[in-house]
């Protein structure tokens, strides 16, 4: 537990993905977590994104989730950030690791960029309809999120992400960075978790 | 060979399949060949897992592999 309480984690993304991170990384009692996001609440997003209300459609996301965060109470230091990402970001110098949780691949290769260059382990996680995939992406170790998920990408069309999927997949996503920074064996570095509910199956592939 | 269809990719296969087709293809197919026998559109980005390793598009395949075929999820 000492090595938890001393983590910080930055969360890229205040929708779906990040609420549900920043939730679970403070009940596990990290020592800071950075949460980002330029948006601002709308009404499509209250399906999933747990940490904002009917009440709270146009405000900026990433500070009320830290007032929302601060709200419980806990020890956990939020910093909110209400920058997009993009090939110039660059990341707090005490980042030890990065989840990802934005809505888009350009801004997924925007963010490994800043994580590589800040030579920290990113854990990502995307969700569509039932469907969910995550990879641990480390600098020198592993393949570049493109070389495992493709460069090209037509604007895919949108289907609703469901929100209970949403939250398994945020929740193995906290779980795998745990285990990468506490260097556990079997998680998915070189591997990538495929999670299909229509069927409830899960595959991990060599990548 | 067998392959088997991911998310919604499923839906170009009958529900009763749950995915799962066997397909002929002639010696030298590649992954994207068997994209294309399955009418994937080819603007659409696919990962190929062959045998349990995902592999380029373009990697040969031959008789008896296994091959997945998923698209990447990337919404949050």
């Amino acid at each position: 537990m000492d090595r938890i309480r001393q983590m910080v984690v930055f969360v890229a993304g205040a929708g779906g993905l990040g609420s549900h991170q920043s939730v679970e990384l403070q009940r596990i009692g990290v020592r800071k977590i950075y949460i980002t996001d330029p948006d601002r609440i709308e009404p499509t997003n209250l399906n999933r994104q747990v940490l904002y209300g009917a009440g709270d459609l146009g405000k900026l996301k990433a500070p009320l989730a830290k007032d929302r965060l601060d709200g419980f109470g806990m020890e956990t230091e939020i910093v909110a950030w209400t920058e997009r990402i993009t090939e110039e970001t660059v990341l707090p110098d005490d980042v030890q690791l990065v989840l990802c949780a934005l809505d888009n691949f350009e801004s997924r290769f925007a963010l490994e960029k800043a994580a590589v260059h800040r030579k920290v382990p990113l854990v990502h996680g995307g969700v569509r309809s039932l469907f969910g995939q995550i990879t641990t992406i480390i600098p020198g170790q592993t393949p570049a999120l493109k070389e495992i998920v493709g460069e090209v990408f037509p604007k895919l069309t949108s289907q609703p992400a469901f929100s209970p999927v949403v939250s398994i997949v945020a929740s193995l996503q906290v779980i795998e960075g745990v285990k990468v920074l506490l260097n556990h064996a079997g998680t998915l570095v070189n591997r990538l978790l495929i999670m299909d509910l229509t069927d409830y199956s899960v595959e991990v592939v060599e990548v | 060979m067998e392959v088997r269809l991911f998310a919604n990719l499923r839906d170009r296969l009958p529900k009763e399949t749950q995915g799962i087709a066997s397909v002929e293809l002639p010696s030298g197919a590649s992954g994207a060949d068997l994209a294309a026998k399955m009418a994937i559109p080819r603007d659409q980005p696919l990962i190929f897992m062959i045998n349990g390793r995902r592999q380029p598009g373009t990697k040969l395949l031959q008789e008896g592999d296994r091959v997945g075929i998923f698209p990447p999820v990337g919404g949050g």
